[in-house]
């Protein structure tokens, strides 16, 4: 589901981690529900890690967090890639949208 | 050792599954990185092979969260790792009387180190707790953890791991599965036992040098080996996260994939303790009937191998001899677990190990028992002197 298919037009944001386990966890996840992801190397102006980070598309926020729910996958931040580097949107990443 | 008939499967399986082979010779001949240390292909490809390893290991065994699972070298370092990371000064631990040194030497050395104390829990001639007696007695004593070897490697005997975990709820229980993981259903999640420790090469028929630790959420224990993670490394302090705080420094990737291999074959080739069970009960039935041969182990059908003496024969005459003239392998002596043949009468000689496994045979079985009667030098027809069954 990641690479092998079409890459997304719009935003993506960045999923990290605390460790490798976390990251395949977040890829079973999103495989299952068949989720557009991509792991790359963890951005070195983020975290100091030799780790993965895995992106998504900003469109499938809901699912994605949905996914990352059962069974449960630790998120430790959420980045949008900006020009000048990673803005954090942990909080908006977390805030469910009002029904 | 194509002539040979191998019964040593409790010391260590053989042959194994095609399966392991394959997986091996993949991650030896494919670039095989380091997992968890880079962001390139081949680093992800090794991750993945560690994460699913270990997502099948913990399915197989009924554990939710798999990285409450740690990879390690084999059961001796996990136990390890539990008693050295889990006690305190003066806490007070039971066990079985069957325990392996890999349980006995740590505590002992606890025992010195940090004044714990360490009660052996009565049990029946071959080694079996009661679960009810041991309830009574946890009524009495509290324990901060229990030690429980859940198949003996010296006479096969099993002990009642749910009844001895209701026994003593209050208690941590730290389970040696060596000889049960791959032979035994075990559903540790369903159990609530909190640390579960096994190799991969024994009933799991996987390789030598990896194994794996279950640690229950429950406890935050101390690891054993600090380092290197791959996980926060702009810090000197070892992480907290699970699983990467018990796997510092590069894992045993080769052994891992030989151990996926072996996890990939038990769907079709099942658990092992019927066939074990099934094996170990037609060699008892058979030697029982030869005069001077006794026997360590219970004819119940419960046992998953056979422990028997020979009078007047020290075990290691009659292993040799078995080698040499019938070209049958099994183990003399003590079984590293000196406490249990103190328990079963076998000391300072030990006992003969017959452990049968995959791969064995009636066929073979009937072999053994055959030339052990050879060796012993006097079969016995159906209504020849009774064997005596020790214990």
């Amino acid at each position: 589901m990641s690479r092998e298919t079409p890459e997304p037009a719009g935003p993506r944001w960045l999923l990290l981690f605390d460790s490798i386990h976390d990251v395949l966890a977040a890829e079973r996840n999103l495989k299952r529900d068949a989720l557009w992801h991509d792991l790359v190397p963890a951005p070195r102006d983020l975290t100091a890690d030799c780790g993965m980070a895995v992106l998504f598309e900003r469109a499938d926020l809901e699912r994605v967090r949905k996914a990352l729910a059962n069974p449960l996958v630790k998120v430790r931040s959420v980045h949008e890639p900006t020009e000048a580097g990673h803005r954090e949107v942990t909080s908006e990443f977390h805030r469910r949208e009002a029904p | 050792m194509s002539d040979a008939i191998y019964l040593d499967h409790a010391a260590t399986s053989w042959p194994k599954p095609p399966e392991v082979r394959e997986e091996t010779i993949r991650a030896l001949t494919d670039l095989t990185a380091n997992a968890g240390r880079s962001g390139h292909a081949p680093a992800v490809s090794s991750a993945r092979l560690v994460f699913e390893t270990r997502e099948a290991l913990a399915s197989l065994l009924g554990i939710a969260r798999s990285e409450s699972l740690v990879f390690t070298r084999g059961t001796t370092e996990g136990l390890n790792l539990v008693l050295s990371g889990f006690l305190r000064a003066g806490d007070r631990v039971a066990i079985t009387p069957m325990e392996h040194n890999s349980m006995m030497r740590p505590l002992e050395t606890l025992r010195r180190e940090r004044g714990i104390t360490v009660e052996v829990l009565p049990s029946d001639p071959f080694g079996r707790i009661d679960p009810e007696a041991a309830r009574r007695l946890g009524r009495d004593r509290k324990y901060a953890l229990v030690g429980i070897c859940h198949a003996s490697n010296v006479n096969g005997i099993v002990q009642d791991l749910a009844g001895l975990r209701d026994a003593f709820a209050d208690s941590a229980i730290l389970v040696d599965a060596a000889q049960s993981a791959g032979v035994l259903p075990i559903d540790v999640d369903a159990l609530g036992v909190d640390f579960l420790a096994f190799s991969a090469h024994k009933g799991l028929l996987g390789p030598t040098g990896v194994g794996a630790c279950f640690l229950s959420a429950r406890h935050e224990i101390d690891p054993l080996v600090r380092g290197g993670t791959g996980s926060r490394s702009d810090s000197t302090e070892h992480p907290d996260i699970r699983p990467d705080r018990y796997e510092a420094g590069t894992l045993n990737l080769h052994g891992i994939a030989g151990l996926s291999g072996a996890l990939r074959g038990i769907p079709s080739r099942g658990l092992l303790g019927e066939h074990k069970r099934r094996l170990v009960t037609r060699l008892l039935d058979r030697l029982a009937s030869i005069d001077r041969v006794r026997l360590h182990s219970p004819r119940d059908g419960t046992a998953l191998c056979a422990s028997i003496s020979v009078d007047g024969m020290p075990p290691e005459a009659v292993a040799l001899r078995l080698e040499r003239e019938h070209g049958i392998l099994v183990r003399p002596g003590l079984q590293c677990a000196p406490t249990a043949h103190r328990l079963l009468g076998t000391v300072p000689t030990g006992a003969i190990r017959v452990s049968p496994g995959w791969g064995n045979s009636d066929a073979d079985v009937d072999a053994a028992a055959q030339a052990i009667a050879d060796v012993v030098g006097s079969v016995e027809s159906g209504d020849g002197p009774a064997t005596r069954t020790d214990p």
